[in-house]
């Protein structure tokens, strides 16, 4: 089978145009570095079956970084390379090209962001830009799907030129002769996009749009999140499930293993025995609810949200922003970015950290994101089981959450050896963003939500009911018990929601909230929950990303922290 | 002659050109990259606070931000 590359710098959207050729959607986003894995689809070209491999964004082929290297090896046995341009930055997405160019494979070169050198008065003479390579050239706009009809259809004209080795100034010089014969500049006056874009990184006028920004964010997740399962999704549970449920309980025995597993303990309402969607726990019961009427809202609302941003180009404004700040932590400004991901799910937040350059950094990020930022789905739950007695509580461990970040971040870049590297981060400019493509990532992040969510939580539910039928329960809560109730001062029942967070946090918290516990006893257990270990998902990763010896680092550091900052907890609240 | 003097002195909105870049291969070749090289032309979009925090430059159609000790080693001199 054919094997083609994309290849291309950094966010000049290699992966839209990927999704366009492969209709295998991936996530696509404005700022450089979202796609750190390899991606393949596969094309059929006449009656060909092609293999298309999206190649992490580069800027040249001397291998300087992870990505550069990866893009070599798989040079060596690809048949042709699609090599996207950026129309808006051709000087140097042409440095690239002439690299390209020098190895002995044919290419077809995409010139994308059509639309937006046009917007921008930037003229390219596409005919003679052809002919100065000697290589096919389609303008597209992959975003729209411009072009890509006459990218498929041009392919089988790539074509290898005879081109002399260069050294890096003979390069440049090559790109600069080549650019000054087909570019030419419109003059026209900066766009309001422009003008706040620059407004944004500077810091008199930055800091103060970044925190109208996040709280703006922060309010609209909360008022759509709840809006959903205020009007949507309780009232579809109440009124459409309750009754089927109420049916299955009446001819189940109540007492009996197939009413403990589905339905689970019936709870005590004013003298009467009634499902209760958070305090059964049974798989029908409180297994969906938690996944549906709880979590999901919010992660839809959040994943909306992020993707807007995202798409703007937002991100890597706020990343120049903290840059100080996360120097202090031993990172820089671009690890906003995976912090920011791993609020929605720690698992893309840890692999987002390849963008970092150092092991260091990575072990530190990785670590951050899995002890204190916590996940769309426990912040859910915690919403929902702390929030009804007061926001003050939910705020509280919010608050301590922040702490041990900044805390847990200023020892590690203390302890461990080495510093913290400088930034260089190329900031592309606002884009409005496409709606199809919006809504095209969410569906996608939703997708994988139920893939990892339903099963987990329901594995997590089945679990506790096993234990709880076979009376396993006390048992297995008296082994850790003194830790528990003498160091964080929580009933013994506890421990086991802890345990359970390995599973999934979300289910964890669910358990919690049906133990009756005091505002400060949740507020406690939550925040053990959310830093104690990771969930068995961010562990797979953290394995796969730290390796063996940083996972245990990560994980002993996690586990030495929560016992820390419970006991604390338990004695100053 | 134009006096050379690092990025970092350089005033928020004017436009510089580079001399050199002081250093290793590795920054030269980062930079390149972005296309801040000898003989490009850089405008200073917003400068670090107070002493603290990443420069933005633009060079052509890119924007790019750079940690203080990075601006350090750019030398640019007024055209």
């Amino acid at each position: 089978m054919k094997r083609i590359l994309l290849m291309g710098n950094p966010n000049v959207g290699k992966s839209v145009v990927f999704s366009r050729l492969t209709g295998v959607r991936v996530i696509s986003s404005n700022y450089p570095g979202t796609t750190v894995e390899l991606m393949q689809g596969h094309m059929i070209l006449g009656d060909e079956d092609i293999l298309l491999i999206d190649v992490p964004g580069a800027y040249s082929l001397d291998a300087t970084c992870k990505a550069e290297e990866i893009a070599i090896t798989l040079l060596r046995d690809a048949d042709a390379v699609i090599n996207v341009l950026d129309a808006t930055n051709l000087e140097r997405s042409l440095n690239l090209t002439l690299g390209l160019l020098e190895k002995d494979v044919p290419i077809v070169a995409a010139l994308n962001i059509w639309d937006d050198a046009r917007h921008k008065g930037i003229h390219i003479d596409v005919a003679e830009l052809e002919q100065q390579l000697a290589v096919p050239v389609v303008p597209t706009t992959a975003v729209t799907g411009e072009g890509i009809k006459e990218l498929v259809s041009r392919l089988p004209e790539a074509a290898s030129p005879e081109t002399p080795h260069r050294s890096h100034e003979e390069r440049w010089a090559e790109v600069g002769r080549i650019v000054e014969k087909v570019q030419s500049f419109e003059h026209r006056h900066h766009t309001l996009l422009e003008v706040i874009g620059d407004a944004s990184v500077t810091p008199a006028t930055g800091l103060p749009i970044a925190a109208v920004v996040l709280l703006v964010t922060f309010v609209l997740i909360r008022w759509f999140g709840e809006g959903l399962i205020g009007y949507v999704f309780e009232p579809l549970f109440d009124t459409l499930w309750m009754p089927v449920l109420t049916q299955i309980s009446g001819r189940l025995d109540p007492e009996g293993f197939a009413h403990t597993l589905l339905i689970g303990q019936l709870i005590d309402v004013d003298g009467e025995r009634v499902i209760d969607f958070v305090q059964s726990f049974g798989l029908l019961s409180t297994g969906l609810f938690v996944v549906l009427g709880m979590v999901f809202p919010y992660v839809l609302a959040f994943y909306l949200v992020l993707g807007v941003l995202e798409d703007f180009g937002y991100l890597p404004r706020l990343a120049v922003l903290l840059d100080t700040l996360m120097h202090r932590l031993g990172l820089h400004g671009w690890a906003v970015i995976p912090m920011l991901l791993g609020i929605g799910c720690n698992v893309p937040g840890i692999l987002a950290t390849r963008v970092l350059d150092s092991p260091r950094e990575r072990l530190i990020a990785a670590t951050l994101i899995s002890i204190a930022v916590p996940c769309a789905a426990l912040q859910a739950m915690m919403w929902g089981v702390l929030g009804p007695f007061g926001v003050r509580y939910v705020g509280l461990v919010y608050l301590t959450l922040f702490v041990v970040w900044i805390v847990i971040g200023r020892l590690l870049n203390g302890m461990l050896k080495g510093g913290s590297p400088e930034l260089i981060l190329e900031i592309p400019p606002y884009r409005l963003p496409s709606w199809r493509a919006v809504a095209q990532k969410l569906l996608l992040r939703i997708r994988q939500f139920f893939r990892e969510a339903l099963p987990f939580v329901l594995l997590g539910v089945l679990v506790v009911d096993v234990l709880n039928y076979v009376h396993a329960f006390d048992s297995v809560a008296n082994l850790a018990a003194p830790v528990v109730t003498r160091l964080f001062g929580l009933p013994k029942e506890a421990v086991l929601a802890i345990v359970l967070g390995f599973l999934r946090k979300d289910v964890a918290v669910g358990m919690l909230g049906a133990l009756d516990l005091t505002p400060k006893q949740l507020v406690i257990s939550v925040t053990v929950l959310a830093m104690s270990f990771p969930c068995i998902a961010t562990f797979v990763v953290l394995a796969k990303e730290l390796g063996v010896k940083g996972l245990l680092k990560s994980v002993s550091i996690m586990v030495a922290t929560s016992l820390v900052v419970g006991a604390i907890l338990n004695v100053i609240l | 002659m134009a006096r050379q003097v690092p990025l970092t002195e350089v005033a928020v909105g004017q436009t510089v050109s580079v001399v050199e870049i002081l250093g290793g291969h590795g920054i030269h070749h980062r930079l390149s990259a972005l296309g801040i090289r000898p003989g490009a032309m850089l405008t200073k979009v917003s400068g670090s606070f107070g002493g603290f925090g990443p420069t933005v430059v633009r060079c052509g159609e890119t924007q790019t931000a750079l940690g203080a000790g990075v601006c350090r080693r750019v030398v640019v001199e007024a055209p």
